[in-house]
């Protein structure tokens, strides 16, 4: 059978293809393969078709001449011979027609594997014939292609958001564990700088009379040459509200980004950054109370492809920086209100002495008065009475001199007790002195109220601060004067002796044992067994935290039959080594 | 239909109304899981269900909601990747409309679970044409309106799209389109 077919025909079912003489010349060209060779800056004239197309496969040998024959029944792949710099293939195979193989027919498609590369070409879908599975191949490659962005992407932002999240992670812990702010935003700074490769990051603050922004002095930058004349700007210059990166974030009190100030002019210290470079920045604000304090900010040179997340983990740092700067605003407060408390219950104890210690201070005082009365009614001494009248008036002014010392030592105590000693620094001292400074304000009211007080005190250094210590020993010997007055032959004891690096000071008195419920809630703050107005209730949790500050320990021993306090206070390290 | 139109359903009213309108029109759609899988057919009531409550929570109208829809998805899916594609069907307004039947059935390899519509073009002269809309699904000839506009737009084109009047007996919708610029 013979059928004759239109070249109109061909050019709709084979657009691609071309037709080829015996002699090799090209005889008909489908439409398609004009676009392309069009498209490449080859003229479509009919000529060689080796002079358009070289072969790729089969592989043939080149040394040999070569033969169309030779690609009969095999796929074939030729190339595109063009100068352009757009490579082009073709799959397809060839035919041979005719009774006597007449013509040869290269029957191709382009071989494409991605849309960009027939929109190169100049080719779209009517280029092709209707239902070309090119087509097919194409969109299953563009959906998988997307695909996979797609979940590159995802898996690209789960890796930046682990690591973000390490990073906040870290930060809190930090944050968590540290006691001192500054050092902590400095930390901070460097973690998030070396974590995220950014260039610059500095720290400004308010200053005191809420006009300006002033460098804090704190800055992490690891390449400080190239940064030098930055550095200097920043440190040098003062900023109103909404001047610059930093006035922007303290009047809105919220974030900022910018994703190049080297060009900003707004931004005063822009012509200081390192030329050359876009510097894209964030600055985050720092607020105790609502008000910004502080206000960080962070410059990178590098493009931030990851800007929507690195927005959130800057957002969140700030919101943990502040947390930290609250926390730690708050427990200056809290110091500043226990040092108030601690100081209301030394005067406390003091105020519950003042009888006690006036009429102790009366007492020698009355005695310098009787003393000056006395040598001011003297009379002349006779020669032969000299030795007697001097050594009266020596008995005299010892007995005068001995009251004066014994109201300076009043004087001492009371000074060294109304004290707050917690800023003091710890020295060795001798348990003695303090015992002594302690009893000479006290003493007064053990004798008043008939209460005998014992020692056995062993003499050693306590490694302490020992204005602090003197005010548990006070407070324990006020506590056991209260409970004990009115009894018969009422006593308190004082022990004290070093045990394993330990000094150890034993307060007793003839109180029998605290009951379990009171002795419970003893050390807890506020409570008290006095009348009302008498005590603070705050001597005894007050003498746990010295004690514990001392690294030492105060506690109630419910072993003995007596009411028993025990305060241990390391040695000092002389005494305390073998 | 696939989730590729749900997710330009919520790309659209997100960014045009916020998350909050979104999670509202979700509950109360009844849909628990926004996050469709584009290459995974959903049933069509879902979808239904969300542009009706669109129309309620937002307080529009539903015939506008997806005119604006079908105005949307042309932006849509070029952003989602095919938009190089789309290009090979036609580098003009008509040329595009004439490829879209061969279009759909060669997505149908990728989303064998694809139910596209069908549709006729045919020059009326003086840069008008009629264009013949079949599918099986009912109430989106609206979004057609705005399918076309968002391809004027997309090949620079502005054009006025008129629908006529349906013939019960036709198992079609009817568009006028007239190329204004």
């Amino acid at each position: 059978m013979e059928l004759i077919v239109s070249t109109a025909a061909l050019d709709e079912l084979l657009p691609f293809s071309c037709l080829i003489d015996r002699k090799g010349v090209l005889r008909w060209m489908g439409r398609s393969l004009r676009k392309i060779l069009n498209a490449c800056g080859l003229a479509p004239e009919f000529q060689a078709w080796h002079q358009i197309f070289s072969v790729e496969r089969p592989e043939v040998d080149e040394r040999q001449p070569f033969s169309l024959e030779i690609c009969l029944g095999q796929l074939l792949v030729l190339r595109l011979k063009t100068s352009s710099n757009l490579s082009v293939r073709f799959r397809g195979q060839l035919v041979a027609l005719g009774a006597n193989k007449e013509f040869w027919l290269l029957e191709l498609t382009p071989s494409v594997s991605e849309v960009a590369q027939l929109s190169k070409l100049g080719l779209s879908y009517p280029d092709f014939p209707a239902g070309d599975p090119v087509f097919d191949f194409l969109m299953l490659l563009q959906s998988e292609r997307r695909a996979f962005e797609k979940s590159e992407k995802a898996r690209h932002r789960l890796v930046w958001e682990n690591h973000f999240s390490s990073l906040l992670h870290q930060v809190a812990i930090f944050s968590a564990e540290s006691v001192e702010r500054d050092h902590a935003i400095a930390t901070v700074m460097e973690r998030v700088c070396v974590d995220l490769g950014w260039d610059f990051a500095h720290q400004w603050v308010v200053t005191d009379d809420g006009e300006h922004l002033r460098s804090s002095g704190r800055y992490y930058c690891p390449n400080r040459d190239e940064f030098r004349g930055f550095i200097s700007a920043t440190q040098a210059i003062e900023l109103s509200k909404n001047e610059g990166l930093p006035g922007i974030v303290w009047a809105q009190g919220e974030m900022f980004w910018g994703d190049d100030f080297s060009e900003d002019a707004q931004f005063p210290r822009a012509k200081f950054l390192p030329t050359l470079k876009a510097w894209c920045g964030v600055g985050i604000p720092i607020l105790v109370g609502g008000q910004v304090v502080s206000v960080l900010e962070f410059f990178s040179s590098r493009h931030q492809s990851e800007k929507p997340q690195l927005l959130r983990f800057f957002e969140t740092l700030g919101t943990q920086l502040t947390s930290l700067v609250e926390k730690q605003a708050f427990l200056v407060r809290e110091r500043e209100q226990e040092g108030y408390l601690r100081a209301s219950a030394n005067l406390s104890s003091l105020g519950e002495m003042a009888a006690g210690i006036s009429h102790e201070i009366n007492n020698p005082l009355a005695t310098i008065s009787l003393g000056l009365t006395q040598m001011k009614g003297l009379a002349p001494p006779a020669d032969s009475d000299v030795d007697a009248w001097k050594s009266k008036v020596l008995a005299n002014v010892d007995r005068m001199e001995r009251s004066v010392t014994r109201i300076q030592k009043i004087i001492k105590g009371m000074k060294a007790l109304s004290r707050d000693g917690q800023g003091d620094p710890f020295v060795a001292y001798p348990l003695s002195q303090i015992l002594e400074d302690t009893l000479s304000v006290c003493a007064t009211r053990f004798k008043n109220s008939g209460i005998e007080l014992r020692q056995q005190v062993d003499d050693f250094q306590l490694l302490c601060r020992p204005v602090q210590i003197g005010q548990i020993l006070l407070n324990l010997l006020n506590n056991a004067v209260d409970a004990i007055s009115g009894r018969t032959d009422p006593w308190v004891e004082v022990r004290a002796f070093s045990h394993e690096g330990f000094g150890v000071i034993e307060v007793s008195d003839c109180g029998g044992p605290i009951p379990d419920e009171v002795a419970k809630r003893l050390m807890t703050p506020f409570f008290t067994t006095k009348e009302l107005g008498k005590g603070t209730g705050l001597g005894l949790s007050i003498s746990r935290t010295i004690a514990a500050a001392h690294q030492g320990s105060f506690t109630l021993d419910r072993s003995r039959s007596t009411t028993t306090f025990v305060l241990k206070i390391p040695l000092a390290p002389a005494l305390s080594c073998p | 239909m696939y989730g590729l139109v749900n997710q330009a359903v919520r790309d659209l009213i997100v960014s045009r109304f916020g998350q909050e309108k979104w999670a509202t029109i979700c509950r109360r759609s009844g849909v628990n899981d926004d996050e469709f899988e584009a290459m995974k057919a959903y049933p069509d009531h879902l979808t239904y269900a969300l542009v009706g409550s669109a129309a309620e929570v937002l307080g529009a109208d539903a015939g506008d909601l997806l005119k604006a829809f079908g105005e949307y998805w042309i932006t849509f899916t070029a952003q989602e990747g095919y938009g190089e594609m789309l290009d090979l069907f036609g580098s003009d307004l008509i040329t595009c409309l004439k490829n879209l039947n061969g279009m759909h059935a060669h997505m149908g390899v990728m989303m064998p679970e694809l139910q596209p519509p069908r549709f006729q073009i045919e020059e009326m002269g003086d840069k008008r044409y009629q264009l013949r809309y079949f599918s099986k699904r009912a109430g989106l000839a609206p979004m057609v309106m705005g399918l076309l506009e968002g391809l004027a737009k997309k090949h620079g084109n502005t054009v006025k799209v008129q629908q006529m009047p349906r013939d019960p007996a036709q198992d079609h919708e009817l568009f006028l389109i007239e190329i204004v610029s």
